[in-house]
């Protein structure tokens, strides 16, 4: 792991204690498999709390490292106030056996089942991420087939997960608890509004 | 390999005669001619169709213009697959030019990607390059190179300029002595599915070169079973004892990706009927 790189194995494990993790949290990942693969998934709606401010977002967990604006507890009905303003992640995460890394895949609907597009997309992204994120536009956030679905999905592209994650590893290796799939979505998740509850890091 | 150079030129240079037809549906008033083009296999859509998509939105509703798509006989084509990888898949030799149908509205977003600008293309180019060279070369000679020699690659595609292109490419291709390619970068299409993409050495444990044969056997041995199927790279039935390693250096495309394809006989031939 000294390289920031993981193993499908060791991934496959990660991914298991994942979603078992997050089984205690609002929004609980599930496990899944494709073809003797493991990957894990989670549905989310997000309400917009400003159609013109999107970087302010609430989700339907109170306890985030972001600070959501308002609180929506339903996950399929919105309220009419919201409903153009009320939209749909899912989130994947599956193992690159050219990277050796986890890939984050990922789609945003609308409230009429429309995919946003990628300028949306940007739009979303929280401006301090934007800033810094905006001379790799096109390599950062970019659309690609799904790997099992044979469909577009937006990626985060998985070139500079293992220089990040090499630094994030050495630092962690002596926590007991750590996990790997943990401290990379903590890292890069909330620049798509993926936030992780901070439950999930804790022991119990 | 400096020795198959002509071997390269000739992959290179393939070409396809293709019909473009702007969908009935879409047409206000006058209708336009089919527009023909010989393009590139090598290449992708969007990187030759700027011309025709100009000329055939003039006859279309203004206000209803969308993202320009196309499709083969209801299938909406994947603009991010090398043209020669779609013909080999959806195109038949019986029926040439390919014939294509052109549409601006109703973009089958849930199936194919948005290539809104030529930097789409670009990037996507990269990426498939960048991944090539990580299970090759675990991206040291991507990550060696200079942003110049990527611009020189990518331009050498746009503008199909062989000579461009290849002093760069050589260097993603070499390998030295014993230290050959980590693994080969390859994809296997069958219609409908999701392409299949594994790793697999160029190598055998036992140190012996490995052959197309074994890397299907190895990647879709249900499929290797029967008898009806064809295989196809750049439209050539390649022979299933051929070296994988030396098919890699010289039947990759641009992006460095040995696209395979595999078609069935009965379509191929129930196709040709029409």
């Amino acid at each position: 792991m000294s390289l920031g790189v993981i193993s499908e194995e060791e991934c496959f494990g990660f991914m298991e204690d994942f979603v078992q993790r997050s089984k205690k949290s609002s929004e609980p990942w599930d496990l899944m498999e494709h073809g003797g693969k493991l990957y894990i998934y989670l549905k989310s709606w997000k309400v917009l709390s400003n159609q013109k401010d999107h970087s302010k977002v609430s989700d339907n967990s109170s306890d985030r490292i972001s600070e959501p604006v308002e609180t929506e507890t339903d996950h399929t009905i919105c309220s009419d106030e919201f409903s153009n303003a009320c939209i749909l992640f899912e989130y994947y995460v599956i193992y690159s056996e050219s990277y050796s890394v986890p890939v984050l895949y990922f789609n945003v609907y609308n409230s009429n089942g429309g995919l946003v597009s990628l300028s949306d997309v940007w739009d979303l992204v929280p401006a301090h991420y934007k800033e810094r994120l905006e001379e790799n536009r096109w390599t950062f956030i970019t659309q690609s087939e799904h790997p099992y679905l044979g469909r577009p999905y937006y990626q985060l592209h998985p070139c500079h997960t293992a220089t990040l994650m090499k630094d994030v590893t050495s630092m962690t290796s002596s926590n007991a608890c750590s996990n790997y799939l943990l401290s990379w979505l903590s890292a890069v998740g909330p620049v798509v509004l993926l936030s992780l509850p901070l439950t999930l890091a804790s022991d119990t | 390999m400096s020795e198959d150079r002509g071997i390269l030129r000739s992959i290179w240079d393939g070409k396809i005669p293709v019909c473009f037809t702007l969908s009935q549906d879409e047409i206000i008033a006058e209708k336009p001619e089919p527009i023909y083009q010989m393009v590139p296999r090598i290449t992708y859509f969007p990187l030759v169709t700027e011309k025709i998509s100009k000329h055939l939105a003039q006859y279309i509703d203004k206000e209803k213009q969308g993202e320009m798509w196309l499709e083969c006989d209801g299938v909406p084509i994947k603009w991010h697959y090398p043209i020669g990888v779609l013909y080999d898949l959806l195109g038949s030799s019986g029926s040439l030019p390919w014939k294509l149908t052109v549409h601006f509205q109703d973009f089958p977003d849930d199936e194919i990607m948005h290539c809104l600008s030529r930097d789409v293309v670009e990037s996507h180019f990269m990426s498939t390059l960048k991944e090539a060279d990580a299970l090759k070369h675990r991206c040291n000679v991507i990550n060696g190179m200079q942003k110049k020699d990527h611009k020189q690659m990518w331009t050498g595609l746009c503008h199909d300029k062989f000579d461009q292109f290849w002093p760069i490419n050589k260097r993603l291709m070499e390998h030295t002595g014993d230290d050959l390619f980590k693994y080969i970068p390859f994809r296997i299409y069958q219609n409908d599915l999701p392409f299949i993409q594994k790793l697999f050495k160029p190598q055998s444990e036992e140190g012996h070169e490995h052959t197309l044969d074994d890397l299907l056997k190895f990647a879709v041995p249900e499929l290797m079973e029967s008898t009806d199927n064809t295989i196809f790279i750049h439209g050539i039935e390649v022979p299933l004892h051929s070296p994988l390693l030396w098919l890699s250096e010289h039947f990759s495309y641009p992006d460095n990706f040995l696209h395979i394809c595999i078609t069935q006989i009965s379509t191929q031939e129930s196709s040709k009927e029409w």
